[in-house]
């Protein structure tokens, strides 16, 4: 299983990196949603990480992009925007782990 | 030598002149003994003139000047070399009192039946001072609220980029634990790899750090300090401020050579310079197609340069007459002082704020140009002479 990254955030995009590293996962960067592109190398027993709030294209862009793969892979939105703009980019999906900056709840739990 | 001049005027008519000018008089002889002391000189000196007749000139200077003073008289009877006479220049006098005040004498030359003698004529500078002095402080404030203000719109924007420092510390600090527990189990030591995550953990920290006490100094009620800096780090530490919560929304370009002459500035306030005018460029090219701020650094003979551009529309030429008049913003949410404010600044450290409006599909252009510390000129001739000027003008992208 990888662990792909969007995050445009040098610092935190690394810092997810080594947490992953660090219980064994795989991982993949992104800088933004343009260079994860179509989500075409991602298997279905993947993760991706997603951050909102990013440089160009939106974070909701990249996931109904992987929503529209054949078989989506497991999405979690980490997010420092308000809580108001998280709920309204988030309106047409379902269950789909939230996580705010700064990170409160373990994130390993949700990886594994 | 100042022309010869025999006093022509009659005692009685000399001595109306003297009680009536508004300015203090003093007449010495080669010896520098007092012959007059008029009156506008008891009020400034607080001595009666029988005080002081007769007695040296150097009982109305600080004690320091006292001694060198008569040496100053020697030279120029033998040298005829000119420090002060027909040139006149801020002093300093001391009162009976032994009190110290500055100002302006203007010192002629006189030869006479009973031999040459020295005019001075002496203006008090104290309430000038005090002006200025009053001047500086309101400057001063000025300068503060300008920062406060520049905060108000930074504040949420602030939260909000803190938070990505934060959350990577908590990540790499939980790495952190299970590189630990996994250790723990193994029952060996630390491995480099965890000192390697500690490390990480710290930048980030410092990182969050940094960020709030560049903010906080901003805001600070201080003196200006000027010291020793290196350009691209003062520019560069104000643009990280005027870009918080932006980096979305803004495109920043950045040219320059990688070193720079040292300016000898008081950082804090050029950061302000920097924050106006990009956050002004900001504002101007909102609506631009793909908004760019542009900051150039670069040098030139003897200053350094900065320069910050924007894609907006420019700035009308009717805008230009009152572009640095306080209290006249055009764009209705600023104050309409960052100019001013950022141009007394500019001026303050003798450099210089140039505008090109643009106009016909170019943004507006502000160079400041800053002098380089003195001691950096001789060493920086060479490397300067060494480039060519285009290349100087225009650096390449960093
Ligand atoms: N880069 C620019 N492009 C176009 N117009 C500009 C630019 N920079 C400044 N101006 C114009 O000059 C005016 C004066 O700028 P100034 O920085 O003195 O005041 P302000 O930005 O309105 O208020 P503040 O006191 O908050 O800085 C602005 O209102 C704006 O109309
Ligand atoms: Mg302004």
């Amino acid at each position: 299983m990888t662990v792909h990254i969007v995050e445009d955030d040098d610092g935190v995009r690394d810092a997810l990196a080594e947490l992953c590293k660090s219980v064994g996962r795989r991982v993949r960067l992104y800088p933004d949603g343009e260079a994860f592109g179509a989500g075409t190398d991602v298997s279905p027993s993947d993760v991706v990480l997603v951050d909102l709030g990013l440089p160009g294209e939106h974070g909701s862009e990249v996931i109904r992009r992987i929503h529209a793969l054949p078989v989506p892979p497991r999405v979690i939105v980490i997010s420092g925007l308000p809580l108001a703009d998280i709920h309204f980019a988030m309106r047409e999906f379902a269950n789909i782990a939230v996580m705010r900056k700064p990170l409160t709840s373990d994130l390993l739990t949700l990886l594994m | 030598m100042q022309a010869v001049r025999r006093p022509t005027l009659s005692e009685a008519r000399l001595e109306s002149v003297l009680e009536t000018a508004p300015d203090g008089i003093i007449v010495m002889d080669e010896g520098s003994r007092l012959l007059i002391f008029n009156k506008a000189c008891e009020q400034l000196f607080g001595y009666q003139a029988s005080e002081v007749i007769g007695e040296n000139v150097s009982v109305l200077m600080p004690r320091e000047h006292q001694d060198n003073h008569d040496l100053y008289v020697q030279r120029y009877r033998a040298t005829g070399e000119r420090k002060i006479i027909g040139i006149g220049r801020e002093v300093e006098g001391r009162r009976k009192d032994g009190s110290i005040f500055p100002l302006d004498l203007s010192v002629g030359e006189a030869l006479t039946p009973n031999g040459r003698q020295f005019i001075g004529v002496i203006r008090d500078l104290s309430a000038r001072r005090e002006t200025e002095r009053r001047l500086a402080a309101v400057q001063a404030d000025l300068i503060r609220m300008t920062r406060v203000s520049a905060l108000d719109e930074m504040g949420s924007a602030l939260a909000h980029e803190l938070n990505q420092p934060l959350t990577a510390i908590m990540l790499y600090l939980q790495a952190l634990e299970r590189e630990v527990q996994r250790l723990q189990s193994a029952e060996t030591k630390l491995e480099p790899r965890a000192v390697e995550l500690l490390g990480k953990a710290t930048r980030e920290a410092q990182r969050a750090g940094s960020i709030i006490s560049r903010v906080r100094q901003l805001v600070e009620k201080r003196a200006p300090e000027r010291k020793r800096s290196d350009l691209n780090t003062v520019v560069d530490e104000a643009l990280e401020l005027a870009m918080l919560g932006r980096r979305r929304s803004i495109i920043l370009e950045r040219h320059g050579p990688e070193t720079l002459p040292v300016v000898f500035v008081d950082p804090v306030q050029v950061q302000q310079v920097v924050l106006n005018l990009a956050r002004n460029a900001i504002e101007a090219c909102h609506d631009a197609d793909r908004p760019t701020l542009t900051i150039k650094t670069w040098f030139e003979s003897d200053s350094v340069c900065f320069s910050v551009s924007d894609n907006g529309p420019g700035i009308a030429p009717e805008q230009m007459q009152s572009l640095f008049s306080a209290f006249r913003s055009e764009n209705g949410t600023g104050m309409g002082i960052g100019l001013t404010i950022s141009r007394a600044i500019v001026q303050n450290h003798k450099g210089e704020l140039l505008v090109d409006p643009g106009g016909n599909g170019h943004g507006a252009r502000f160079t400041v140009r800053l002098p380089i510390a003195a001691d950096e000129k001789v060493a920086n001739r060479d490397s300067a002479a060494a480039m060519p000027l285009a290349a100087a003008a225009e650096p390449d992208k960093t």
